[in-house]
């Protein structure tokens, strides 16, 4: 008998003993996935969640790749749709959705990459600072800040009123954030962009990082769509002041040359799959080995004329490829893309990103987001909303003597402040700022502009523009999920 | 030795015999049964000779007999007895009945208990059919057997790993599957079995018999599998061998050529395009339903060994099948072998071992899928007869669209995998004092899967560009289960019956994948070693933990009053990390009224126990590492090099997430009447899942690209339901014989509880989740036709009513919210379809044996199901350059025409807007069926020789799925596309039981016909 219990002993010992002795027995992490708890504890993860951030701003979310531009330059004057999608069809005629795909995606984009940025806001203080040279932390979190700057600015000029989330939340049910007013948002972006302009260098050894000058270039855009063109002038004042300088020759911007003396802050493109953008496969037409489709956000008729109308045909053939399309369904070429009809054999194509090397997503140019150029201009409107209008007519000129034009002849306030819209909207056509610049100029300016707008043929669009429709709806998708949002009025 | 003696005593006895037989006695008595009340009609027989007597109405009995000999008592049902007259003159005995249904032993989880002591729902399964039925898979054995279980055949391909089993409707939108434990093993799978080994099978069925097994996934129920063991002192061998052919149920009618091309003139005039021209080579007259299924022929062989001493026993069990598909191309193997050894050590100790492994490997085809991804199924549908098999430059042709015929499918994609499945345990079991047991169980499974595929460059997809794309997947998933359990039973003062149970379990599994991936390959060769281009490597791993401690207490009083009770308590790796432990009890009585005095002498009433119980049973997600959030590779470009970095991404982690708990109640009796030859159960259930898990999706503004985890929503599902089954031995005659049994099952499954939300005009509206996504065409974003939500049952299918064909321009029309038919409706239009799951089922089984000849048939059949056949949506979408199906020949071609069929448009929209092929109940169909599941005639052969020399030979020929009377029109009714989350859009997997009767190029089911020899000696 006493065996039995020998052997009893030892059995429960042994079973009850192996199972318990392993305290973490139910502790599993994953093996062949890296965790947020796990990461974030040295100097190295901070530079890994950095890069984290800048992938997902700009290479991952599309805004950066072709929507920016959309709603930018489709949106205003500067191009047609194009193409056969719907969501950008609403775009360009004010008839966004509340489920429109581009309101949702950019919306969701850029929420995305300020998560990002906030992932690495909230994480990299928590490393002990002994573990980064110099001052690389407060860096790391300043380049983080500026891209949540870029972000959120973004957002309020597009959907106005926007939840401001400013960091990251973990476990429980996720909150519904209200939407915060307009000059909150303004508060927070300045905040951030401040806070990283004493922080940031003004290079690093390695092009693409965000700098001082790119946050204060960001800042003087900022103020200037704020209104507040003091501040905007002083901010301009500074990256003029810094190690910038317009090319000789507009045409090195756009001819695949990378980080040049004018560029400020530009998104780092390679021949490498993971770094190529695909904007230029619905850009460019199909003789640049894209694929054949209706390309998108065809210039207008208007710019273009406006190019010719001031003879500036390096900024024209810099921006705008004109070729053959397809008209009978039976060539070569790309079909044609609305709201040209088969009665058009040619169609202009936008032009400003062209190297291509493959059929789809094969872009390897670099996208600039803040150049020198800009910034001159915006100098100009700056000073001459402060009623400094002959400072500003230099600065204007400045740009059109690059592309071998001759000085503005206007001199009074309003006509300078509508040369200075039309220099930059030749200066930088596409690239996202038309928009912004007509708002700037004005609500009703831009909604009578809008009305007059013409198709290819002249005939009139008839765009159902109203004050309502000067910003984006909020998603529906996103209302849905947070029952705190409201809907913009007019949607 | 022994024998010797034996056979000398016989001989001694004969003598005796002789000298003493003319010494005839009366010899008188009284017959009762087994409660002592007087049996009448009961044979009493002078053994070796045919004299005999019956009792009278008293049980009173008188015969005449030598007073040496031997007389038989025997009544039908019940064990013969005899006795030795030995002189005697009165000579009274009681008969007990035959069938010890009551008596008989049912596992119930880490024990057994007699079936009379049952308080909770538990169904035992026979699977004496397994022997005269072609079945592959375990799954299979439970089909129309029990009430409440229903087994569902997801398609037709061979090897049969595509059954689902779902017990009492779907409680979960994590997963539909029971648990399997066999052999007290909890496992991953069953496929290691080869069912010819089960001894039994049973199945708990509610909360108060699952509950033991807590949230091992027992949210659906527990299957519990026992194998066969040796018998002690019989050495026995079991031979069973079958061969057969399959074929498919049906071939659907598709358009000829003639047909086909005015077909995509219509297309492409209403498109407002010009008609293309054909290729010139497009002449050919194929019948491609006839080029890709075949008859297969599909055989197996069987063979057991066993056998036992005092101390030990043993079963050997060896098996093959070999199933070729009734797509060319595909077929199936299975080499298995179960060992079982139990050895008493000491008269305190005894150990064992079961070990079951097996090795399968197949050529499989893509299913499931559009033609343009190489769904073999459509693809057959798809590719019009015009299109010869290949084209001048050797290569197989595709349609004109560029999607690849099916031989293209079928033979350039040579996809082979291979399995090893291991399970096998240890156990002892230790006798100690004071009636305590102790038994401890290690039990390992390992599953190996390895896959070639290989695209050779004959084929005109994209493998022809490249010389040849290889792959190679393989992948091992290893558990090890310890149980440990301390039994103590005793019986106080001859009225009460204790046992008890206490127990740890713990479980580890581990996963490891490998992938391997390239093209470019030299002629003739196709192992990756010879790639010479993209290649690409990946490994992963993955783990997981289960902790368990449980207890269970039985009581039973004077076999009358019942009362079980049961706690277990669960930690798992995959709950979140704050609520890693789960608790759940239950409760169950029983009250067996017959035993009551005044019913003890009732003449009818056989036995009646009433039942009760309350339960609580666990479940979680497939997913493993809820509570941690995801990083995300990440790079960028700066100086212009790439540097590596992470980004958080899917799936968010939710340490808070909680166990999905399912509470439930059953109420049920068990009635048999006239000596057990008629029982009845029934049962009613009710059981509702809460904090049922989900990939719910966050705002972006909070959680940015981690935005989706698993989560426990706020809501509910529950199923509510009433079960059947009715036994009868409906004739009992020696000659003739009829036992049949009948179930019915009632189930109501509906979701609710889940928070709305605010729409656009800030009404609070209904969330809808969406599932069982396809791309129509293998094109663009898939379309969702399932959906989660208020008021419906789990996985409804959605999309609009469609309400028929405008005769002025052939529009299709669809129902609008407020009532009207609009040709382009609004996402509000769409609405609940109607849902997959069967609100009842129904099962049949019937066993007639005359002399020596047998009949047993199994009918089935589900009724209140609809299928979404989006096979239709391809077949009689008329949007894209593939065949389609007759039913287009109706469609509407001119202003006036009255039809339901709408205008062919290329593209599927017209230029206002109108579209033929939104998801709508035009393509949703009645998915009721009635079928004779299993139909098979035996013959036993008996003559004295086999007799003498203790051989048992029967010879059978069976029917599988003679016929089956449904109004579906698609190839079988019985169909679900997504069986596997390989279709999933979510990043967490689409669980299967949020899109269920989907049917989109599934692998035809097959008819079998069988024959077969069964050997025993």
């Amino acid at each position: 008998m006493n065996k039995k219990i020998y052997v009893l002993t030892t059995f429960a010992a042994l079973s009850v003993g192996l199972i318990s002795c392993k305290k973490d027995f139910l502790n599993k992490l994953p093996i062949s996935q890296g965790t947020v708890g796990n990461y974030y504890k040295t100097a190295s993860d901070a530079e890994g969640g950095l890069i984290g951030a800048y992938q997902q701003a700009f290479l991952t979310d599309q805004y950066w790749v072709w929507d920016y531009t959309t709603n930018g330059d489709a949106r205003a004057d500067n191009c047609f749709a194009g193409g056969d999608n719907p969501d950008n069809f609403g775009i360009d005629n004010f008839t966004p959705t509340p489920l429109n795909g581009n309101v949702t995606r950019d919306w969701q984009g850029l929420y995305q990459d300020i998560y990002a940025a906030n992932t690495v806001i909230d994480k990299v203080p928590q490393i002990p600072a002994t573990s980064f040279s110099g001052n690389r932390q407060q860096e790391i979190i300043s380049e983080a800040k500026f891209i949540r700057a870029l972000s959120y600015f973004q957002l309020v000029t597009t959907y106005g009123a926007v939840p401001l989330v400013t960091s990251t939340i973990a476990g429980k049910f996720q909150p519904t954030p209200s939407r915060t007013a307009v000059t909150a948002v303004y508060a927070q972006i300045e905040k951030d962009l401040t806070d990283g302009e004493g922080v940031l260098p003004a290079s690093f050894p390695n092009v693409g990082h965000a700098t001082k000058g790119a946050v204060q270039a960001l800042l003087a855009k900022v103020y200037a769509q704020e209104g507040k063109y003091q501040q905007c002038l002083d901010y301009c004042n500074k990256v003029i002041a810094g190690p910038y300088a317009l090319v000789p020759d507009y045409k090195t911007l756009f001819d695949g040359t990378k980080n040049t003396t004018e560029s400020i802050f530009e998104i780092q493109h390679s021949d490498a799959s993971s770094f190529t953008t695909y904007n230029v496969s619905l850009y460019l037409p199909e003789i640049f080995g894209t694929y054949s489709f209706k390309k998108f956000n065809i210039p207008t008729n208007d710019l273009t004329s406006l190019f010719k109308s001031q003879n500036d045909n390096i900024r024209l053939n810099a921006s705008i490829y004109t070729a053959t399309v397809d008209v009978n369904g039976q060539a070569a070429g790309d079909p044609v893309p609305p709201p040209y009809t088969d009665k058009s054999p040619t169609v202009p194509f936008l032009y400003k990103w062209k190297t291509n090397i493959s059929q789809f997503g094969g872009g390897t140019d670099n996208t600039i987001l803040l150049r020198l150029a800009d910034i001159i201009l915006l100098k100009a409107e700056a000073l001459n909303q402060l009623g400094q209008t002959l400072a500003a007519i230099p600065l204007v000129n400045q740009i059109r003597t690059r592309v071998h034009l001759p000085g503005i002849t206007v001199t009074s306030k309003d006509d300078v402040a509508l040369a200075i819209l039309n220099e930059r909207r030749m200066e930088l056509a596409f690239e996202g700022q038309r928009w912004n610049d007509l708002l700037r100029f004005g609500s009703d300016y831009t909604i009578n502009l809008m009305k007059a707008q013409v198709d290819p043929f002249g005939k009139a669009l008839n765009y159902g523009i109203n004050q309502n429709k000067l910003i984006f709806p909020v998603p529906l998708n996103e209302i849905q999920l947070d029952g705190n949002l409201t809907q913009n009025p007019g949607y | 030795m022994k024998r010797k003696i034996t056979l000398l005593v016989v001989i001694l006895l004969a003598q005796c015999s002789i000298l003493l037989a003319q010494n005839n006695v009366t010899v008188k008595g009284t017959i009762k049964d087994e409660r002592g009340t007087p049996f009448t009609g009961v044979t009493v027989t002078i053994k070796g000779t045919t004299n005999a007597t019956a009792a009278d109405v008293n049980g009173f009995y008188s015969i005449s007999a030598p007073a040496n000999s031997t007389l038989v008592y025997s009544f039908l049902g019940y064990d013969s007895k005899e006795e030795l007259v030995n002189g005697r003159t009165e000579i009274n005995v009681t008969l007990t009945p035959n069938v010890k249904q009551l008596e008989s032993v049912v596992v119930i989880g880490y024990g057994s208990q007699k079936k009379k002591d049952i308080t909770t729902a538990i169904s035992t399964v026979s699977v004496k059919d397994v022997s005269q039925r072609p079945v592959v898979n375990t799954a299979e054995v439970l089909a129309g057997k029990a009430p409440g279980v229903q087994v569902f055949n997801a398609s037709g391909a061979p090897g049969a790993g595509n059954l689902s089993v779902r017990i009492r409707g779907l409680s979960s939108p994590n997963g539909t599957e029971p648990v399997y434990v066999i052999d007290g093993v909890v496992v991953r799978s069953t496929e290691s079995l080869d069912p010819n080994n089960i001894e039994s099978i049973s199945v708990l069925k509610d909360a108060s018999a699952a509950g033991i097994y807590g949230s091992l996934g027992a949210t659906n129920g527990v299957v519990l599998i026992t194998t066969k063991k040796g018998v002690k002192g019989q050495a026995k061998v079991d031979i069973n061998m079958y061969t057969g052919s399959q074929q498919i149920v049906k071939k659907l009618n598709l358009l000829n050529a003639d047909q086909y091309k005015s077909l995509i003139a219509d297309e492409y005039t209403n498109a407002g395009q010009s008609v293309p021209t054909l290729p010139s080579n497009f002449t050919a007259n194929n019948n491609w339903q006839d080029l890709v299924y075949r008859k297969a022929p599909q055989s197996g062989i069987n063979v057991g060994l066993s056998g036992g001493s005092d101390k030990g026993t043993f079963y050997l069990g060896l098996g093959a099948i070999n199933q070729d598909g009734i797509i060319y191309g595909t077929n199936f193997k299975r080499y298995s072998i179960n060992l079982n050894l139990e050895q008493a050590m000491k008269s305190w100790l005894t150990v064992g071992t079961n070990i079951a492994y097996n090795r399968s490997d197949g050529r499989t085809v893509n299913d499931n899928n559009s033609a343009n991804h190489g769904g073999t199924v459509l693809s057959a549908l798809y590719t019009p007869p015009i299109v010869p098999v290949f084209a001048s430059n050797g290569l197989y042709q595709g349609n004109s669209d560029n999607s690849s015929n099916p031989l293209d499918d079928i033979y350039s994609n040579d996809n082979h995998y291979r399995k090893n499945s291991l399970l096998g345990n240890v156990h002892a079991e230790i006798t100690l004092p004071f009636n305590i047991k102790y038994r401890s169980q290690f039990g390992i499974s390992l599953n190996d899967y390895d896959n070639d595929a290989f695209t050779n460059p004959l084929t005109n997809q994209g493998a022809s560009q490249v010389n040849g794309i290889g792959s190679s997947e393989n992948n091992s998933t290893f558990r090890y289960t310890w149980d440990n359990t301390l039994t103590y039973s005793t019986v106080i003062n001859q009225k009460h019956s204790i046992t008890a149970v206490a127990g740890t379990s713990a479980i580890e599994e581990k996963y490891t994948d490998s992938y391997l991936y390239g093209t470019g390959f030299p002629a003739g060769v196709t192992t990756l070693n010879a790639a010479s281009a993209n290649k690409t490597i990946s490994t992963f791993k993955t783990d997981y933990t289960v902790m368990s401690y449980f207890a269970r207490v039985n009581y039973a009083y004077a076999d009358k009053y019942l009362l079980a009770a049961s706690i277990r308590a669960d930690g798992s790796s995959r709950a979140g990390i704050n609520n890693q432990w789960g608790y759940f009890p239950t409760v169950s009585a029983a009250w067996r009224i017959s035993r009551e005095d005044f019913l003890k002498d009732n003449a009818f009433i056989y036995d009646f126990k009433v039942r009760a119980g309350y339960g609580e049973v666990g479940n979680l997600p497939q997913t493993l590492y809820n509570s941690y959030s995801a990083l995300n590779p990440a790079a960028y470009l700066f100086g212009g090099t790439s540097n590596s970095g992470y980004a958080p991404g899917n799936p968010l982690g939710n340490p808070d997430l909680k166990w999905e708990t399912t509470k439930g109640i059953n109420l049920g009796f068990d009635l048999s009447v006239l000596n057990d030859r008629l029982s009845l159960s029934a049962d009613y259930y009710s059981k509702k899942t809460t904090d049922f898990i989900f990939p719910v999706t966050f705002n972006t503004a909070i959680s940015g690209a981690a935005n989706q985890g698993a989560y426990n929503l706020p809501g509910y599902v529950s199923n509510k339901g009433i079960e059947l089954a009715l036994t009868g031995r409906i004739v009992t005659g020696t000659s003739f014989s009829w036992t049949a049994g009948v179930n019915a099952s009632f189930n109501k499954n509906v979701v609710n509880g889940i928070p709305q939300i605010l729409d656009n005009s800030g009404n609070k509206v209904d969330q809808v989740f969406q599932f069982g996504g396809i791309a129509f065409g293998g094109n663009g974003n898939a379309t969702n036709l399932t959906i989660v939500k208020n008021g419906l049952p789990l996985g409804s299918f959605y999309g609009y009513q469609y309400a028929g064909v405008d005769p002025a321009n052939g529009n299709a029309l669809y129902k609008t919210a407020n009532g009207g038919t609009t040709a382009t409706p609004a996402n509000s239009d769409q609405t609940a379809l109607g849902s997959g799951l069967p609100k009842a089922i129904y099962g049949f089984t019937n066993s007639l044996t005359y002399k020596n000849v047998s009949l047993d048939f199994l009918i089935d059949a589900v009724t209140g199901n609809k299928v979404f056949d989006a096979t239709r949506v391809e077949t009689e979408g008329m949007y894209i350059s593939g065949n389609a199906s007759t039913a287009v020949l109706k469609r509407w071609r001119n202003p006036g025409d009255i039809t339901d069929v709408p205008a062919a448009v290329y593209g599927g929209t017209n230029s206002a807007g109108a579209s033929t092929i939104l998801p709508s109940s035009r393509f949703i169909e009645n998915g009721a069926f009635l079928r004779l599941k299993s139909l098979s005639l035996s013959y036993n052969f008996k003559n004295s020789f086999f007799d003498k020399q203790g051989v048992k030979l029967r010879v059978y020929a069976t029917a599988q799925n003679l016929f089956t009377i449904t109004k579906y029109k698609g190839y079988y009714p019985e169909v679900n596309a997504f069986s596997s989350s390989s279709q999933s859009g979510s990043t967490l997997g689409s669980p299967s039981s949020t899109a269920i009767g989907i049917d989109y190029g599934t692998y035809p089911q097959t008819k079998i016909y069988t024959a077969g020899i069964n050997v025993s000696f």
